[in-house]
């Protein structure tokens, strides 16, 4: 009876000292960055002791500790689950992107970039407690590819003030503002960039034009929806009728049907690639399409759209980009084809590989304005709600006019605090021989002001 | 059984639930690590453990369903949707206590379980799955289209959990209002267990027909059982919704609810350790494959296909899933029984 308890005792024991282990606090700084720097000098000094060196004057060596002070953030990729077809050309935007800035650009401002996403399966409970982690970490900002995992996490970031920069964004991530932002206009603003666009130069009549939208199930199709409803007069356009679809949908045919009714003369189409392609054909089958407008906003205006609807049927259809098309002449859409073809060219043409390289430039600007204002120490050492706010209100919120290469419109967070959209602009391209065209350059989405308009809808 | 040695003298004794000075021991050590938890635990373990408290308590509601009662119930996340926007909207709209919001979201959850459970009075087996399945997407699409009340697609923000005037801003008091409840729910599984009612659940699980030759009412216990799994639910979507501090209906997606039954599976159907073996055991996969085997994996050997590594997660679920059906149907929870055997039995084999 005694050994048996010999042996219950020292299993617990094991027990506790690997729950112990197991349990340990990280180190408060993150990943690999060396042991935190006195701080109350700006410059790195190497060492306290007065040397005697015949030099006269004797200058401080150039940051030689640059190298080991990284940019890190909290990196979400669903490289898995539903999302992961769109995901990983994304995140592979993101890691070439770095990988460019790494070696040809010498990092921000010296310090090399090194983030490694995790994977969040694009599942909200993994998601909460991978921004657990980052809190704890205390990372200086986060980034979501998708806006229902930037939904997932703002409930918790939002609480403790930690910034973070969703690249696919819904209205409810940035309304009311709060401490996410987006890198460019949500699915609503390009909406009405579009519709802005339509009627000043493709529309000839005088009456408002007609317009019906079939929206995915989600805030991909009811984001656009909500700023129809709220903007429609303003902007001149009567919002005849909403229908609804599901990702997986095979024909819309019924939907389409009741819409024809309506007599619409443009169809806007807020979904992804491929419910928007079914869509499309379902619009040609029924004699709608040639005859109205279709349009899309950049979820749902892809590559694979016009694969997967056929270029004959696509052909002609508009969409709205935040973004420059994939063959775009600029420098900018030459370094992603470079570095896509080096390394994943089986996303040649992929416009998710350079979205997501934009929006990495737009963070990694964000951090080279705040080390420019506040330092590494700031972001990386110190108190985590410091880091926050220094990350947040140094950095963030004093980007003003930056270019990103050319890839989107300019970001701007500085000039109206409320408005956390970086880039405010799309471009409209045009389906042509089976490839998306710009036609117009870029055009200014209206900021729309949900907390005036409709308090109740993002309380 | 008891160990070697060990009788018991009293009906109360038999009754105990710690019934041994092992069974004191084991249970005293457990307070005392669980208590003090998140004193050595980081904020990333620390939220790891509320989810997977937060699961267990959504899992016992199931297992009290299916797993006792034998309701096969494959629109779980549905009722736990239904306890998380009950919360949300009590606590925002109407401004009620969190407590007040914690109780109604189980019992609304609970009323739409007994609802929803009707159909069990006349179908059962792949019948009953089809129609919990039926629950799941009705609930989801008015709590996606009630806009006024749910804020339709875009959710809802959640303030922080309060008990008397505290407000529980961090996962340090969280962790122990979630593994209060969890531990309540446990231990009201185990209890009901043994009740007039779980003999019951039991019974109509064996043999419907039999049960009902017996004398047990199949109305109102399958009933019940809706109400008693379904009210778990809500109060884990609760729960969950004050913790992560916004809702939106696509947090509660039929996948999730597909998880839940195949944890309580791999856990152990119809018993009281099951669900919380299941929860460890899935949300534990899940952190270890997607946080540390797939970035390794991916380190490792960087000439793999995009989202080769990545996909170790989901595939080892799949075949975890497959090898317990295989080789342990009855789950970790007869894993344990057979050690605990052991244990018992020892010095001897058997």
């Amino acid at each position: 009876m005694k050994s048996k308890w010999v042996i219950v005792g020292m299993a617990l024991v094991v027990l506790v000292a690997l729950l112990a282990t197991a349990c340990a606090k990280p180190a408060p700084s993150p990943s690999p960055t060396p042991t935190p720097t006195p701080a109350p000098t700006p410059s790195p000094t190497p060492t306290p002791k007065p040397t005697p060196t015949p030099s006269p004057t004797p200058t401080p060596k150039p940051t030689p500790k640059l190298e080991e002070q990284p940019i890190t953030w909290g990196a979400e990729a669903c490289w898995t689950g539903i999302a992961a077809e769109k995901c990983n050309p994304m995140e592979r935007g993101e890691e070439c992107c770095i990988e460019y800035i790494n070696k040809e650009k010498g990092g921000i401002l010296g310090h090399p970039i090194k983030v490694k996403a995790l994977d969040s399966g694009y599942d909200s409970a993994k998601m909460v407690t991978l921004i657990k982690r980052w809190i704890d970490e205390g990372q200086p900002l986060f980034c979501t590819h998708s806006s229902k995992m930037m939904e997932a996490a703002m409930g918790i970031s939002n609480r403790v003030g930690m910034p973070g920069i969703v690249d696919f964004a819904s209205l409810r991530c940035i309304h009311p503002p709060k401490h996410v932002y987006t890198s460019g206009p949500d699915y609503g603003d390009q909406t009405l960039g579009f519709l802005k666009w339509f009627k000043a130069n493709v529309w000839k009549e005088t009456r408002p034009p007609r317009v019906a939208m079939h929206g995915l199930n989600n805030p991909t199709g009811y984001g656009p929806k909500m700023a129809l409803e709220l903007m429609a007069n303003k902007i001149g356009v009567e919002f005849v009728t909403f229908e609804e679809h599901r990702a997986d949908t095979v024909s819309e045919m019924e939907s389409l049907t009741r819409i024809k009714a309506k007599n619409p003369d443009v169809l806007f189409i807020a979904s992804t690639p491929a419910p928007t392609s079914v869509i499309i054909k379902n619009a040609h089958a029924l004699g709608m399409w040639p005859g109205i407008v279709i349009a899309g906003h950049y979820a749902g205006m892809t590559k694979a759209t016009i694969d997967l609807a056929g270029a004959d049927i696509a052909e002609g259809v508009y969409g709205a980009m935040p973004i420059v098309a994939w063959d775009d002449p600029g420098p900018g859409a030459a370094k992603v084809r470079e570095y896509c073809k080096k390394y994943w060219p089986q996303y040649e043409g992929n416009a998710d590989f350079l979205a997501h390289w934009k929006h990495c430039l737009v963070v990694l600007e964000c951090f080279r304005v705040a080390l420019e204002n506040v330092g590494w120490e700031a972001l990386y050492t110190g108190p985590k709600e410091e880091r926050w706010k220094a990350m947040e209100y140094e950095g963030i919120q004093k980007v003003k006019g930056y270019d990103p290469e050319g890839l989107c419109g300019p970001i701007d967070y500085a000039t109206n605090p409320r408005d956390h959209r970086g880039s405010k602009y799309i471009k409209i391209v045009q389906a042509k021989n089976g490839v998306f065209q710009a036609v117009s350059d870029w055009i200014e989405c209206p900021f729309i002001d949900y907390e005036k308009l409709a308090p109740e809808l993002v309380k | 059984m008891l160990p070697c040695g060990v009788h018991n003298y009293s009906y109360a004794k038999d009754m105990a639930i710690l019934r041994t000075k092992t069974h004191w021991a084991l249970f005293l050590l457990l307070l005392a690590l669980g208590g003090t938890l998140p004193l050595y635990c980081s904020g990333t373990w620390l939220a790891v453990v509320i989810l997977i408290g937060i699961t267990i308590i959504a899992a016992v509601g199931l297992n009290i369903l299916t797993g006792y009662c034998g309701q096969l119930s494959i629109g779980h996340a549905g009722f736990i949707a239904v306890g998380a926007y009950t919360s949300a909207v009590l606590t925002t709209t109407y401004h009620f206590p969190f407590l007040a919001g914690l109780i109604c979201a189980g019992l609304m959850a609970g009323f739409i379980g007994f609802i929803f459970g009707f159909p069990s009075l006349r179908v059962k087996g792949f019948y009953l799955a089809i129609a919990t399945i039926a629950a799941q997407f009705i609930i989801l699409w008015v709590i996606s289209h009630w806009d006024k009340v749910t804020g339709g697609q875009l959710g809802l923000t959640v303030p922080f959990a309060s008990i008397a005037g505290f407000q529980i801003r961090d996962d340090f008091h969280m962790y122990y209002l979630v593994m209060f409840v969890a531990a309540l729910a446990i231990f009201f599984s185990m209890n009901l267990a043994r009740t007039r009612v779980g003999r019951a659940f039991v019974a109509i699980r064996d043999n419907d027909l039999a049960a009902e030759v017996m004398g047990v009412n199949l109305w109102i216990y399958k009933l019940l059982a809706f109400f008693i799994g379904c009210f778990w639910a809500g109060i884990a979507g609760s729960l969950s919704a004050h913790w992560m501090g916004s809702v939106s209906p696509e947090g509660y997606s039929f996948m999730e609810s597909i998880l839940y039954v195949g944890l309580i599976i791999i856990g152990g159907l119809g018993t009281t350790v099951g669900p919380i073996f299941g929860a460890i055991f899935i949300r534990l996969l899940d952190q270890l494959t997607g946080i540390y085997l797939s970035p390794a994996l991916t380190a490792a050997f960087p000439n793999l296909p995009s989202g080769f590594t990545t996909g170790i997660g989901p595939m080892l679920f799949g075949i975890v899933i497959v090898l317990f059906l295989v080789l342990e149907p009855r789950g970790l929870a007869h894993r344990w029984t057979l050690f605990k055997f052991s244990y018992r039995l020892w010095p001897f084999p058997y």
